[in-house]
Parts: C-alpha cells; structure tokens; sequence
C-alpha cells in the first residue's frame, strides 16, 4: 500500500471513530454484571423536597444496592431536561407530566417511568395583606411565572390571568416578600415555608382545584434506554420508589442531602414543614404506600387531551399509551 | 491657464451599476445555500434529535407557523431596541461632546464609561427591574446601558482626532470654542459616529432580547424576542427557537443597514475625510 | 550662572518691549518666562490713525528679535534669529529640512509661542483676525465642505462682518482669480486634483484681504510645471495688491523666481540674506537670463556652506 492509501485510510479510520464517538448514549458503558454503573439524574429545579425520593433513595444506599454510582445533577431556572435526557448526557430526569407530553410533542422521545406526587403541587402564591383570596383577587397584580410551562397556559386559557401582568420569573420569593403586589408561581410544598421564614404571611392558591392536575415529580428516560437496557431501567425504578416510600415516612436523611445540594437559598425548617406536606400529594387520601408512584392511563389519557384542548399541543401528535410506561413501577414492591 | 495635467479626476462618487450592486448578492446567496446544504447533511447523518438541531425545513416550517407570533415578537423587541438605540446615541453624543472639552470632565468620567463597558447586564437588570418596574422603559434602560459605550468611545476619539492643520487653521482666523466645535469638530466626528452606530445597534437588540428575559414585555400586547425564545426553550421546541434567532438576526441587520444606508446617502459628504 | 544669564535676558528683553511700546505704539508679541502677552500702548492720534491704515489693507511688516523657540529640553528650533519681513515684499526662507523654517513661518503666524525674544508687526493697533493669512504644506481643505464653501469658511468665522452673500461673492471673485472653473466651485476636495486643490488653499488665504500671508512650501506636492504655473499666479495677485509674503520652500528656483528677498537658514539660525535684484515682472525670459543662474548658484552655495 503506498503512501496515499495509507494517508486516505487513517483519515477515514479517524473520521469513523468520529461518527462512532458522537453517536448518543454515551453515559452508560458497558460493564458486565457486578461492576458498578455510573448513572445521571437530571433534576428540573433546584434541589427541593419534590425531589426527595431520590436523594432518599442514594442516602440509604439503594442505588449502590443495585449496582449504580448515581450522580444527582440539580437543575435551576431553566434546565433542558429533554435534552439532556435525549441526548444522553443524563439517563434519568424529574420532570412533570405536562412537561412529557410536550417534549414528546416537540420530537423528544421521552417516556415517564413512576410519578411520586400523585396531586399536583403547582399553585399561585400571595401574600395575605394582597387580598387577594381567590382567584379573582389576582386582578391587577403581577405574577412571577416561567414562560412556557403548562400550568401557565391553563391558566390563560381558562382566563385567570386576564388583567395580571405577567413577568419571568428568576426562582426567588425576595420580590414578593417586599412587595404586596406580587404573586409568584409555586409548589406548595417549597415556596410558601420559604416566603414564611423570610417573614412573609402567604396564602396559596391550588391549580389543581381549576382542574389542572397532571402528575408531578415524574421520573423519566428516553425511549431508546428502556429498550436497550430494560434490568437497569428496572432496578432503578425500584430504587427510586423505595427511595420515595422512605421519604413520605421519615424525611430526616434525604432533607439533609437535599440541603447540602441546594446552593438557592433552601433553609433546614423550610424542608421539613415541606417534606411533611407533601406526603398529602404524594399519597392522596391515604393511599397505601407499596402504591407510591403508579400511574393510570385515565390520567395520561385525560392530560394529553386536556393539553389538546388547550391548544398546547396539536391533536394526533401524541399518544397518551406513549407518553409512560408503567411495566416497572407496576412490578416493584 | 490650468495645465492639461489638471483635468477632473473621475469622480469618487461615480455610483456603481445596478447590475454590479446586484451581481455583489450572488456569492452570498451561494454561500448560504451552502451552510443551508451542510446543515441539513449533519442533521441527516448524525441523526440529531429535533430538540438539539432542526433540520433547515423544520426551522423554516416553524417560522411560517409562527410567523405572525414572530413578526409581532420582532415588533415589539425592534421598538425598543430603537428606542434604546435612539438615546444612546443622543445621550452618548452629548457626553462625548462635554468629555472632548474639557480634560477634566474626561479624567472623570473615563473610568465610568469603562464600566459601562464592563459590567455584567445580568447584574444590573434584576435592579433595574426593582427600580424601574416591569415596565417598557425598563427594557429601553437595559437597551441604552448596553449600547451606550461604543458610541461614547467613538464619538470622543472623532471631536479629538483633529488634524492639526485644521486646528491652527481655525485658531488663525480667531474661531471661538464653539465655532471650532460646530465646524470642525462635530464634523469631523460624524464619520466615528457612524462607525460607533453601527456596532451599537447590534448591541441594542441584543440588550432588548436580554432586557426581555428579565422585564418579560413589560407591559406590550405581545411577547418580545426574548419572550418568545424562553418560553420555546423551556418547551423544547428548537425549531421557532432557532427561527426567532434568524429574526432577531434579521432585525439587527434591518438596524444596520438602516444606519449604513443614512451615512452613505444623508451624511455621506461627512464620511469621507481623504 | 547660565540660568542667571538667562533671567537677565527675559528681563531685558521686557524691558526693552515695555520702553518701546511706550515710546512708539507698536503691537507687541512678547514673553516673560515663557507666557505670551499682547500690550497694546497707543495714543489716541495714532489710534485712530492706524484703524484707517487698517481700513485700506496697508501691507505690515514682520520683525523678529532674538527669537528662540525651544521645545522641552532638546536644541532649540529657533535659535536666536533677528531679521526684517519688509511690509508688501517678498521674502523666501530656503534651508535643509530641519532648519527650522516651518517652526519660524508657524511663530510668525502666532500658532507657535516664542521661547524669548519679540516678533513685531507694523503698523500698530489691535491685530485683526484673518491679518496674517497661512498657506499649509498639503490644501488642509474640510473634506465635507465644497471648495466655495472652503474658501467662505474665514469669513463665516467672523473674520469681517460680511454677510452670506458678500461672502459668496468675494469667494467665488477669489477662486476665478485662481483659474478655478465655475462647476469645480461645487465639488467636494475629494473629487479636485491636487492642483486644483491648492488653488482652493490659495483662494482662501487670500479671501480675507489678508496684510501678510505666509506660505509653508506650498507646492511641494506638485509638479513642476503646475509649481511654476501657481507660483505665477500668486505673484499676480500680489501684484494686485501687494501683501507681506513669506513663503517657505525647497526650491532655490522658486525663491529667486517669487522674491525680493532669499534668507538662508540652517541649524535656526539665518546664516545669510540675499537681496533679490532680479528685473520686474519676473517671466520666462527671466528665468532663462545669465542673472538667474548667478543668482541661483549664490544661493544654493550659500545652502552648501561656501560663502561667495
């Protein structure tokens, strides 16, 4: 072979292993059995309680258990969790409902595996010297919120935010605390002990109690790991719920992990009065507890054509049978 | 009599044919052509989910679908970042014009419109937000603060960069300071103002696009650029993410050529300075 | 004991300007340690003599004494040069480059202050503006500006109270003295050839009647054949109305053509002054004569260094 074969076949051997190393999934390797895998969760938000079954569940060692290292990446003001999930950066993510059935409408195939808050906890926070009781009472005030989000879009739809100024939201309660005028978008589980203990008096306002209800606290994978690698989707659902079971029971340990991964402003008191409310989401009307994270396809099916009516979505661009999976967290103790 | 040496010199103003101001189009339309070919080719062979890379016609799908939402978008961000613009020129030009007369007030200053320079916009909105409100001249304050320092700079650099020639010539004929200042130093600076423009106004739709994902629309009827592009972020769409980035492009390039065209044809006898 | 002589002489030359103002009403230009001042001593016959000598545009002669131009510490540019611009004449400054002859022109021209010593003009009274006229090296045309509007610029800066359309007029009168074209009046500097550009120069020096104009080798960036055409031209107008002229230049040819006086400089100094006796009116058949070249080689020697 002369020296121009030799040339031309290195650069095509260097631009293969190009090709090769760009391909997608590269976070999970392949080892055998026994040896540990190294694993990503992408979380949507900062470090709150709503992720607490995770931190849970790396704390009592039950991803070690299983075999896995688990990185746990806290998210912030806007995290591309499609992306990160999709492009293999992160394997797992927590995200909302809603939020899946958009991504998967964006191109994104993203799939829910378990949802730990079976209520949602989205709700319209004010102060309580606003007056503003109800929902009418937000006439004229200015509202925090992320552009973008369905419980947004709901809104609008359903004319709650006629003549409410609606203005991005940056993840601090410092506004409202300072000024009477202003609402800020919240789970009510996080954002009210916070406000609270920076001596704010607040009251929330439910959206679910508009009718807005999907699923919260998702955890979710691409399509393409459930497919290929089955066992670890799996044991990680089961780590994850039992994660979560000891969550909604005895908090302390995760609250603690949670804290120390939280560099926004989270306080020890303000997850703890969390932590405890939540149970009442996570487990609605004393739902037992070998129960935590189902998920039904009435719901899914209910959501995806609830976002269909309201124009979030375009009809017959999502399958709501698509959108989850419920083969693991179904056969999980 | 003139020698035969001394006949006109072709004129530099001779305007270039239609056909050649026509003919400059074509290599860029190629050149397009060719990043909308390659583009296409990673998308296909790389197999890019839509959530990362677009291929080109799902961006341009996207544009279309959207485009009334887009145009409303570039509407409400170009007026600000006009507005934003506007002043900074006024503004910038007046305190060029103080700082070129007296050393003083350029010793101290200078520091200040450095800082202008340097500081980071992400700091500075959040309190401007506290002071100014959710309002549209918060968007047009973060617009002017960001486009105000190329226009300083140049200005203060064209009413110094005099000639000394041109100086004793006026100081020969007993100018006062404010005839030197109206016929030959404001003059002479139109030249850096433009060129001062025309890197500010690229600035200012950036600083209104930013603005944005701190005011929101404060207070319009529609969602600015910078709106529109969280809000797609957060969704995941790339596509009409990437076509409001060709859109604002666009609007920058509107601004520009808007300044260019007025310094080639309205102040085009202040260009030129041999 | 050099600075002590140095103070001796800042006061006398003081002194010296003080006793002469008093005694004679001129204008003066002067400095103590180093700030310059402008004294005007008159009486009142010689007050309202002068202003009706101003009125008709009389010539003014130029005087230096002991003039010393020093920049920072370095050898002076001026170093010491006392001579006489006599009022309406003629007078060239030939030297190497360096010698300072630009430095003297601009000091003449009030753009530079003096380091010691006096500069005099006469007649007396408060200078005017646009008395001493400046002719730069390259047209220093505003590029934004048509060449009438050029050539109108002194006059909008007030130099005299004419209006817009005298001004015009006496502009566009200046640049059909200088063989301009009615349609070049329009155009802008950099659509004008060189030539036409210094034509524009000239006109505007000119435009203000001025009663010494000073030229700083004007038509360096020329040809020869446009030099000589120019240099003819500016003789005419003088000879109009004759004004003080200094015109610096490199070319002995030109010196012996245009003057009535050559000084030779080098190093600061005026190291020789020839008087010019070349014939009147100074044509070709001139510059062809035995004379011009004897002339020419004197002067050029004297620049060598040979002393005839």
């Amino acid at each position: 072979m002369n020296m121009n074969s030799r040339i031309l076949l290195s650069v095509l051997w260097l631009a293969g292993m190009f090709f090769v190393g760009c391909s997608p999934s590269k976070s999970v390797s392949k080892t055998g059995d026994g040896a540990i895998e190294p694993v990503s969760v992408q979380l949507n938000w900062y470090a709150e309680a709503e992720h607490g079954g995770v931190y849970q569940a790396k704390v009592d060692g039950r991803y070690t258990d299983a075999g896995f290292d688990v990185e746990i990446r806290p998210g912030g003001r806007a995290t591309p969790v499609a992306a990160e999930v999709v492009m293999g950066r992160a394997d797992f993510a927590i995200t909302n409902a809603d939020d899946v059935v958009l991504f998967r409408a964006a191109g994104s195939d993203v799939v829910a595996l378990m949802a730990a808050m079976q209520d949602n906890p989205r709700c319209i926070m004010v102060r309580e010297d606003s007056g503003a009781t109800t929902w009418e009472g937000l006439k004229g005030m200015t509202l925090q919120r992320q552009e973008g989000q369905g419980f947004v879009e709901f809104l609008r739809a359903k004319g709650t935010l006629a003549g409410v100024q609606e203005v991005p939201y940056h993840g601090s309660v410092s506004n409202l605390v300072s000024d009477p005028k202003i609402a800020v978008q919240a789970y009510s589980f996080a954002e009210p002990f916070l406000a609270e203990e920076a001596g704010a008096n607040v009251r929330t306002l439910m959206v679910s109690d508009l009718g807005w209800n999907p699923y919260s606290s998702v955890l979710v994978t691409r399509g393409e790991l459930i497919r290929t690698k089955p066992e670890l989707v799996a044991k990680f659902v089961e780590a994850t719920k039992k994660g979560w079971q000891k969550y909604v029971t005895e908090p302390a340990a995760g609250n603690e992990a949670i804290l120390a991964a939280n560099q926004h402003g989270m306080t020890a008191g303000a997850l703890e009065f969390g932590s405890t409310a939540l149970v009442e989401l996570a487990r609605p009307d004393e739902m037992p507890i070998e129960e935590v994270g189902k998920m039904t396809s009435e719901r899914w099916k209910s959501l995806v054509d609830q976002m269909v009516e309201m124009k979030l979505i375009k009809p017959d661009t999502v399958k709501f049978e698509e959108c989850f999976t419920d083969q693991f967290i179904s056969s999980s103790p | 009599m003139m020698s035969s040496q001394e006949h006109d010199r072709r004129s530099a103003t001779h305007g270039k044919s239609l056909q050649a101001k026509l003919f400059a189009f074509i290599p860029v339309l190629i050149f397009t052509a060719a990043v909308v070919v390659a583009w296409q080719l990673v998308v296909n062979v790389f197999e890019l989910p839509p959530i990362l890379l677009p291929s080109p016609a799902q961006v341009l799908e996207a544009g279309i679908q959207e485009a009334s939402v887009l145009a409303s978008g570039a509407w409400v961000t170009g007026t600000a970042a006009v507005c934003g613009f506007a002043m900074s020129v006024l503004l910038g030009t007046l305190i060029a014009a103080l700082m070129s007369q007296s050393k003083l007030l350029r010793l101290a200053l200078y520091p200040y419109v450095i800082l202008l320079q340097t500081v980071p916009i992400v700091a500075i909105a959040p309190l401007l937000v506290i002071w100014s409100g959710y309002e549209f001249r918060t968007v047009v304050l973060v617009t002017l603060i960001i486009s105000l320092f190329p226009i300083i700079n140049s200005v203060t650099e064209g009413l110094m960069a005099i000639p000394q020639d041109r100086i004793d010539l006026f100081r020969l004929y007993g100018a006062s300071k404010r005839q030197t200042l109206w016929r030959l130093r404001i003059p002479t600076a139109v030249r850096y103002l433009m060129l001062g423009c025309k890197t500010s106004c690229g600035l200012a739709v950036i600083g209104a696009i930013v603005a944005e994902f701190f005011v929101g629309n404060g207070g319009a009827n529609y969602a600015g650029l910078g709106t529109l592009m969280t809000g797609w972020q957060t969704l995941g769409r790339t596509a009409p993410l990437i076509a409001a980035l060709f859109t604002s492009t666009m609007l920058g390039i509107a601004m520009f050529a808007t300044v260019h065209m007025l310094s080639s044809t309205v102040l085009s006898r202040w260009m030129n300075h041999d | 004991m050099a600075r002590v002589t140095k103070y001796c002489g800042r006061i006398a030359g003081a002194v010296k300007s003080t006793l002469s103002s008093a005694h004679n009403g001129r204008r003066n230009q002067g400095t103590i340690c180093g700030k310059s001042y402008s004294r005007i001593c008159l009486n009142a016959e010689r007050a309202v003599k002068s202003i009706v000598e101003r009125k008709q545009n009389e010539a003014s002669s130029l005087r230096c004494d002991n003039l010393v131009v020093r920049f920072g510490d370095s050898a002076p540019a001026i170093d010491g040069i006392s001579c006489e611009f006599p009022a309406g004449q003629v007078t060239s400054l030939v030297g190497p480059s360096g010698c300072g002859k630009t430095t003297l022109l601009r000091a003449l021209a009030g753009l530079q202050s003096p380091s010691f010593g006096l500069i005099t003009v006469d007649p007396s009274a408060q200078p005017q503006r646009g008395e001493v006229a400046f002719v730069f090296q390259q047209p220093t045309l505003l590029p934004w500006r048509t060449a009438l509007d050029n050539v109108r610029l002194p006059l909008q800066l007030g130099v005299d109270s004419s209006t817009n359309e005298e001004a015009t007029v006496r502009a566009k009168d200046e640049l059909r003295a200088m063989e301009l074209k009615e349609d070049a009046m329009h155009r802008y500097p950099r659509e004008l050839s060189g030539g036409m550009r210094m034509r524009v120069s000239l006109a505007r020096a000119l435009v203000t009647r001025p009663s010494v104009l000073l030229l700083d080798e004007p038509f360096a960036a020329l040809d020869d054949m446009l030099r000589v055409t120019l240099g003819e031209l500016l003789l005419r107008r003088w000879a109009d109305r004759p004004f003080t002229m200094v015109l610096v230049t490199h070319n002995i040819g030109e010196a012996a053509m245009l003057s009535h006086q050559v000084l030779v400089m080098r190093e600061g100094k005026v190291t020789q002054s020839f008087d010019n006796e070349l014939p009147w009116p100074r044509d070709e058949a001139v510059r062809t004569s035995a004379e011009f070249g004897a002339f020419y080689r004197k002067i050029s020697d004297s620049l060598r260094g040979t002393i005839r």
